[in-house]
């Protein structure tokens, strides 16, 4: 897992609208759609103009044909006529003839000659008229036709009419001429049915419904019974022969029709698809850019909170990587971020402990160097950090400046500390200072007796009565200073001193660490050397704490004029010839011989707010435990405060 | 002058003050011992003319102590030299006491004579006050006698003018400044212009 969240995040600045991409490719496909829409209307347009083309081809081809046929069928029965003249075929050999004609133009329904007086001579398939003589069924309707074709010498086409069973039919009337001479006429009669049947192909029925269509546009015939409407595309022209008719195609809508309509409907849902997602697409992504704001928000709320914390927050790996610092803990250590983040122990900040805090602790009070090298007394909490699949992927540590209350503390300590030994000192003044006037007045007394007396003596007037006097009256003054000046004694030696077993080392231990504390607001460190061993003592540990406090509380303040660095004191214990020395060395200015001499008097002090009585008190505890205590330089500069005490003294 | 020398000892050690008894009296100072600065104040004679004395004080003291009784003669207008004695130097009140305008301030223990020196300065210093105070009496009386002119006559006589000056100054005759010249002159008790100008010149400087 990654926990650099720590660098600060950058959000996207264009983020409430979306990107140029996004609009781009909306366009893109609303273009797709339109070309896709033209593309349809197009190839149905173009499709209706192909099949438009190939009905217009086919259907000419069909009326070719239809004309070919007609042709080609007024060809064979003038053929037909032609030969029954001139050969003077017999009906059965005309019935050979026809049934012949009829295998290759089925329409061909009824063949007859007729001569040139109008009588039929040969007719098959065999019928007569109401009269009882062979005649064409078709010469009933069309009488008209074969007198033009008589009259005019041409083939004549008949009208339409229709057969009894209501078969559409025409005739064809073609005169025969035997040596220039019109010998008669060859009568054909047409099925209309038959004819479409026989003449349209079986492809051309099932694209088109081919129909014919009479001078009033009925359907006469047709070659499909599949119904048409007027939607559907239509070609028609009008026949040559027979007149009055004209012949329509209508095409069936291709087969392939259904494809395209499925091909068209699947295209338009597809589109219609895409719009859908495209539509959901863009309330997915305001729902996001929604959402990104929110979190922006909550972002730069978290983010403030941060800044806004006294709370020092750090992050570590496992391994005791740095992966977060909160600016709290950059301001508290002096540090920057980056020069924090991925650190490994030991941190800068912490350069005597392996981490910050010990991990086992959840809760610790512990000690941070800031970079200016000052130390900073802070409260330390560790959590373990638990990633979202319940590993454990590091400690979050949150520290707390604790440097102002213990400062507040140290200083309402040091405050009750210094008032109580105020109090001591006034009260001691005040003591001193009566026991001063005491035993002042009984010397002044003694002074002014024997004054008086020399007074006296020098003037030659003086009895020895009067002498005999004086003294006694000085004596006597001199027995009330004696007895003063034990009850000093006795009220000094009011505190018995508490005997024990002793070890100076520990005594040594404790009034340092003590001292610590001072020693590091006056900029100074205290280096401890202890003797591996120190026989045991019997002594007041109380007593001999002071001592060793007074000593080294003076070498610290000694060394309150010279250079930072060489604000060294150390404290060293050792054990030589039955005796235990514990000797101060400070590196302060020294004392100066003047002063060496007065050093140990009573009220004899340098110090400004000094009563002079330190000294004189060590000395009295040292001498108390029939010890010595002195004094030597200390090299150049500072001084060697010492005091051994017997071993066996008890 | 016949001035009485008396030493005031008041302190409520009596071994002191059997001491500084014996110790004056080895130098032939009289003393008067008091036990407590009440017993002074009941039995102190009053600062009367021609009584020249000095007054020796313990601070501290049963009772009244020795600051108190400076101050009650300071309320009373008894001008007396004081010198204290002190058992213990307390700066601030031996400053208290020598601004209030005590003579001296002196630490017990002390040597003998070295305190009768002081003493007996004291009591001269005293002694010379007190004539000069006297003196000062006098010339005060003696000018109350001059008349107006007398003195316009002097002011001019003492700025070392002469009579003829002088005459025109005040619009009046020579021989009219000649008699206030002698009758000024004898009033004041003096022979010449040089005494009365030292006769006037000195209770001021004394007084000062």
């Amino acid at each position: 897992m990654s926990l650099v969240a720590a660098r600060e995040f950058v959000w996207p600045a264009r983020l409430s609208e979306p990107g140029p991409g996004y609009v781009a490719a909306n366009i893109a496909l609303i273009l797709v759609m339109a070309l896709l829409a033209v593309w349809v209307v197009l190839s149905h347009y173009w499709d209706r103009e192909e099949q438009r083309r190939k009905l217009t081809a086919d259907f000419l081809w069909v009326e070719q044909n239809f004309r070919f046929h007609v042709e080609s069928d007024e060809i064979s029965l003038d053929a037909l006529g032609q030969e029954t003249v001139e050969r003077k075929l017999g009906p059965a050999e005309f019935e050979d003839r026809v049934r012949h004609l009829q295998v290759n133009n089925p329409e061909l329904v009824q063949v007859a000659l007729v001569d040139s007086a109008g009588a039929t001579t040969l007719v098959y398939p065999v019928s007569v008229d109401e009269h009882g003589r062979p005649a064409p069924d078709a010469l009933a309707a069309t009488r008209g036709a074969s007198k033009a074709a008589l009259r005019s010498g041409k083939p004549v086409y008949s009208t339409l009419y229709r057969a009894p069973d209501g078969d559409p039919r025409f005739a064809l009337y073609v005169p025969i001429f035997l040596n220039g001479a019109l010998a008669g006429q060859v009568v054909g009669e047409f099925s209309l049915a038959a004819m479409m049947r026989h003449m349209v192909p079986w492809w051309y029925a099932e694209r088109y419904n081919l129909m014919v269509l009479d001078a009033g546009g009925r359907v006469v015939a047709q070659k499909s019974n599949i119904g048409t409407d007027e939607s559907m595309m239509s070609y028609e022209i009008p026949l040559t022969v027979p007149a009055g008719l004209s012949l329509r195609a209508v095409a069936y809508p291709p087969a392939s029709g259904i494809t395209r309509t499925l091909f068209l409907v699947g295209i338009v849902g597809l589109s219609l698809a895409t719009l859908w997602s495209l539509l959901a697409l863009r309330r997915d992504m305001k729902q996001r850019i929604a959402a990104e704001k929110e979190l922006l928000a909550h972002h730069a709320f978290r983010q403030a909170m941060e800044h806004s914390m006294l709370t020092g927050l750090v992050v570590r790996d496992l391994d005791g990587t740095i992966s977060y610092v909160n600016p709290a803990f950059c301001r508290m250590t002096g540090y920057a971020a980056t020069e924090l983040i991925g650190c490994r122990p030991p941190y800068p900040f912490s350069k005597p402990q392996p981490g910050i805090a010990d991990a086992a602790r959840d809760r610790n009070e512990t000690q941070i160097h800031t970079r200016t090298g000052s130390r900073l007394d802070v409260l330390v909490q560790v959590a373990p950090l638990i990633d979202a699949q319940n590993r454990q992927t590091g400690w979050m540590e949150s520290v707390l400046d604790v440097s102002e209350r213990k400062r507040a503390q140290e200083l309402s300590r040091r405050h009750a500390e210094k008032l109580q030994m105020t109090s001591k000192l006034v009260a001691m003044g005040e003591m001193a200072s009566s026991l001063a006037h005491e035993l002042n007045q009984p010397l002044a007394a003694i002074n002014s007796y024997l004054v008086g007396a020399i007074n006296r003596i020098r003037g030659g007037r003086l009895t020895e009565k009067e002498l005999t006097e004086v003294l006694e009256v000085t004596a006597a003054q001199a027995t009330r200073a004696g007895n003063i000046v034990h009850r000093i004694h006795a009220f000094m030696s009011r505190r018995e001193p508490h005997r024990a077993e002793c070890d100076l080392n520990r005594i040594a231990a404790g009034a340092v660490s003590i001292l610590d504390a001072e020693a590091d607001r006056h900029g100074a460190r205290i280096r401890l050397e202890l003797a591996a061993e120190l026989p045991v003592l019997n002594g007041d540990s109380v007593l001999l704490e002071q001592v060793v406090l007074n000593l080294a509380r003076n070498g610290i303040e000694a060394m309150a004029d010279v250079p930072a660095q060489s604000r060294e004191l150390e404290v060293r214990t050792q054990a030589r010839d039955g005796k235990v020395t514990v000797s101060v060395a400070d590196h302060g200015c020294g004392v100066a011989p003047e002063v060496a001499r007065k050093l140990f008097s009573p009220f004899f002090t340098t110090k400004a707010a000094g009563l002079g009585m330190g000294l004189n008190i060590c000395r009295s505890i040292v001498e108390l435990h029939s010890g010595k205590l002195w004094f030597e330089q200390n090299g150049p500069g500072g001084s060697v405060f010492s005091f051994s005490l017997p071993v066996d003294a008890a | 002058m016949n001035v009485e020398r008396t030493v005031h000892i008041v302190d409520d050690d009596v071994a002191i003050r059997d001491a500084l008894a014996w110790l004056f009296d080895s130098r032939g100072v009289p003393t008067s011992v008091y036990r407590s600065a009440d017993d002074f104040l009941e039995r102190f004679p009053g600062d009367h003319d021609g009584s020249a004395g000095c007054l020796v004080l313990d601070i501290r003291m049963e009772g009244l102590s020795g600051m108190d009784l400076q101050d009650r003669l300071i309320a009373a207008g008894i001008q007396l030299p004081i010198i204290f004695l002190s058992g213990h130097g307390s700066v601030p009140i031996a400053v208290s006491a020598l601004r209030k305008g005590a003579a001296d301030f002196i630490e017990k223990p002390f040597d003998g004579n070295a305190l009768v020196d002081r003493v007996v300065a004291c009591l001269e210093e005293e002694a010379r006050r007190v004539e000069l105070r006297t003196r000062h009496a006098s010339v005060k009386e003696k000018l109350g006698d001059l008349t107006q002119r007398d003195r316009e006559v002097m002011a001019r006589v003492l700025a070392g003018k002469y009579n003829k000056v002088i005459a025109d100054e005040l619009g009046i005759s020579m021989r009219t400044v000649e008699v206030h010249r002698s009758a000024l002159l004898r009033k004041m008790g003096v022979r010449n212009a040089v005494e009365l100008a030292r006769l006037l010149a000195d209770p001021q400087s004394g007084a000062g």
